[in-house]
């Protein structure tokens, strides 16, 4: 089966399953890029660029669907196309559930691409049964959810969860229940993809109550109905309606949805990874950072860089802001 | 203390708003506008109407087309254009520390940067709405958004979708059409027929004095001033859409002078320029080396229709170079150079910028294949902090050793 490497939680995964291809998230690797660093610059999200780096070093044949979420990812699929050329897909995506209609037509123009590669039509129920079987592991990621803003999963067991949710090839085992009485904190940033930084938090005995990652909790909260006309429309309904990241309209909604959760989840204090490069969230970091010193939470920025090792001061500091609670 | 440091230090404590705010300094500039050109009387109606409230204020990205905002009788600030006159003043690095100092991180870009520093401060007028285009840049639409919670005006944005068919123009005219009666609402004015004959005749005729400036360019040797024109922009894109861009850029176009001085090199510039006070201007010119042309004062449009001013404005909107897959970026920068008889391309890498810079190295390969030499040269338009002179212009000198 075919993999359909995706970059962004706004991609619906229901179109490439109902074609027969495997979703599997693109996840950022540590390390140097000397094959992207060919194309694009030093400058450019650490995100792209190792999903290039990534994406050189495959040898199977699979296809690449981008949400067309920032300048970085734009770039990253003219560079991919360059090297895969006919098997880039660029959905354009708006920035307000206002504008679904206008999702609802990119999502047909995905369909004519993904049917013209495979040389199918599609039948009529087929993105109906995969809309179900990506809405009973999403149902399945939710009961986990409820355990992990108790913090009663470990962190290191919340990140092969995650990264099981999102690669399709993978089953959903059941995670471990392991009490712990560490101290809570909640995850801001776009994506925390090294294990390292996990096992950190691991050692440090935190309770991950709550997530903003792009591909973490929100991903839970996307629920899509079901139509009995045209099942694109229930499909761009849902996705942009979902809690919003930082690169859409509705931020008003997004920082008192994001406030709500942080409240309720009684932490001990918010942990900030933007990835380096990421204009969407690092135009967030003066907003949350009113919000939160106006409320007395403790916080602490942890930029994420794709091209270095989690330093050990990443210890160091997020120890720092526990002290202060 | 010479007049540049006390224009600084009244910026810098807040006073030189003071005088901005005042009625009293604009009667007393008034008295020496008639002998001045368009430019500076244009931007002396341009702070006078928004630091007075004369009009009401629309903050504007650079591609928004102004035409709608003259339409509604507002006037329009253009954040990223002020930034850029900032810098020139070699007033920016203050106003970048103190958006550095408020979270906004060293890595955006700095013409955004330096405006919300401007904003920070209380160095900008008061704006009734804010009003940004998703083009050409993602950064350009968070920090409109910033801005319009900093001073809570609305916010209108236009998403601009990057595959140029019928099915995203027509979902840029429905945007259009929504703002335009949101506006009319907030504002409590129509737009009348004569209002949209007025503003778009007057950018077709901004357009075709543009297009005889183009004409220009491509004389051998080159009388029309790289360097004047990369200045220009920020005008061209303010201007459209009111009487002053067709008399703006026609002064322009007779201050060229038909003799220009023998050339040695004919290259065509990429993005932005450096606006703050740098020697590469000076440099290029001691070379011999003529601008032809660059990618943001060669952005030309269709002619604009009033009877379907939506539909015109979508199409301005999509004539920009920049949208879509890199290739179209790379078709129009070739077609440009083939016309200018340009010998080379340099690239002004801006480093806060995705979009442009971000594509650099696929740019310059492809240009490669087609026999064009690139010269990417790393810095920043706004901020001199990032400028390091000897290691650009050994680069250049090389650059223009290959050619």
């Amino acid at each position: 089966m075919s993999k359909a490497l995706w970059n962004c939680s706004y991609l619906p995964l229901e179109l490439p399953l109902a074609f027969g291809f495997m979703p599997v998230r693109m996840t950022g690797k540590t390390g140097t890029t000397p094959r992207a660093d060919r194309f694009l610059p030093v400058n450019l999200c650490s995100y792209a660029r190792s999903f290039l780096e990534e994406s050189l070093l495959m040898k199977d044949e699979s296809v690449f669907l981008l949400a067309d979420c920032c300048d970085s990812v734009r770039r990253l699929a003219d560079a991919l196309e360059h090297e895969f050329p006919g098997k880039v897909f660029l959905l354009f995506l708006p920035r307000s559930q206002d504008n679904w209609e206008f999702f609802r037509e990119e999502l047909r123009r995905l369909q004519g691409f993904l049917s013209q590669l495979k040389g199918i039509s599609l039948k009529d129920g087929q993105i109906l049964e995969a809309t179900e079987i990506v809405a009973q592991r999403r149902k399945r990621f939710r009961e986990w959810e409820a355990l992990k803003s108790e913090g009663l999963i470990r962190p290191l067991d919340y990140f092969h969860a995650l990264q099981a949710l999102n690669d399709f090839s993978r089953d959903l085992e059941p995670v471990k229940v392991s009490p712990s009485g560490g101290a809570k904190v909640f995850l801001l940033g776009t994506n925390l993809d090294d294990e390292e930084v996990w096992e950190i938090f691991q050692e440090l005995e935190l309770r991950i109550v709550g997530d903003d990652l792009c591909y973490g909790e929100k991903q839970g909260e996307i629920s899509c109905g079901f139509s009995r006309g045209d099942p694109l429309e229930p499909l761009a309904l849902s996705y942009l309606s979902r809690p919003p990241c930082p690169r859409m309209r509705n931020l008003e909604e997004r920082f008192s949805d994001l406030l709500r959760k942080i409240e309720e989840r009684k932490v001990d204090g918010v942990l900030l990874f933007p990835t380096k490069y990421c204009d969407s969230f690092f135009y967030d970091l003066p907003l949350l950072h009113d919000m939160l010193r106006e409320r007395g939470i403790p916080f602490v920025v942890l930029e994420q860089d794709y091209s270095q090792r989690p330093a050990e001061q990443l210890r160091t500091r997020i120890e720092a802001m526990l002290e202060k609670k | 203390m010479n007049l540049g440091n006390f224009v600084q230090a009244k910026l810098q404590d807040g006073s030189a708003i003071r005088l901005l705010r005042s009625p009293w300094i604009y009667r007393f500039l008034s008295l020496f506008l008639r002998s001045q050109g368009p430019s500076v009387r244009f931007s002396f109606h341009l702070a006078r109407d928004a630091y007075l409230k004369r009009k009401p204020v629309a903050f504007t990205s650079l591609f928004f087309p102004t035409e709608l905002v003259y339409a509604l009788g507002m006037i329009p600030f253009p954040l990223e254009v002020i930034a850029a006159l900032i810098s020139s003043m070699g007033m920016a690095v203050p106003f970048l520390k103190k958006a550095e100092e408020e979270w906004y991180s060293q890595d955006l870009c700095s013409f955004h940067r330096l405006g919300m520093g401007l904003a920070l401060q209380d160095h900008l007028p008061q704006p009734d709405v804010v009003l940004s285009l998703t083009s050409l840049c993602d950064g350009s639409h968070r920090f409109f958004y910033n801005v319009s919670r900093l001073f809570k005006v609305p916010h209108f944005l236009i998403e601009v979708p990057g595959n140029g068919g019928k099915k995203d123009q027509e979902y840029i005219v429905r945007q259009l059409k929504r703002t335009r009666m949101e506006l009319e609402a907030l504002l409590e004015r129509k737009i009348k027929k004569s209002d949209w004959e007025e503003s778009l005749g007057y950018s077709n005729s901004l357009r075709e004095e543009l297009l005889k400036i183009y004409e220009l360019q491509a004389h051998v040797p080159c009388p029309v001033s790289g360097e004047a024109a990369l200045g220009n922009v920020g005008l061209i894109f303010t201007c459209a859409g009111s009487r002053w861009g067709p008399e703006l850029i026609s002064a322009w176009r007779k201050s060229i002078r038909e003799n220009a001085s023998p050339e040695n090199y004919r290259l065509f510039w990429l993005h932005l320029r450096p606006y703050y006070p740098a020697p590469i201007f000076a440099f290029l010119k001691e070379k011999g080396v003529s601008i032809v042309g660059d990618e943001l004062s060669n952005y030309i449009w269709p002619l604009l229709d009033p009877r379907n001013p939506e539909l015109s404005l979508s199409s301005k909107i999509y004539a920009n170079f920049g949208l879509g897959p890199i290739k179209n970026r790379i078709d129009n920068i070739v077609r440009l150079v083939r016309e200018r008889k340009a010998q080379g391309v340099v690239s002004s890498s801006h480093r806060g910028c995705r979009q442009s810079t971000g594509g650099a190295f696929l740019l310059k390969e492809a240009l490669k294949e087609k026999g064009i030499p690139c010269l990417i040269l790393d810095g920043d338009c706004v901020d001199p902090r990032e400028l390091n002179w000897e290691q650009m212009r050994t680069r250049i000198e090389g650059f223009l050793e290959i050619l």
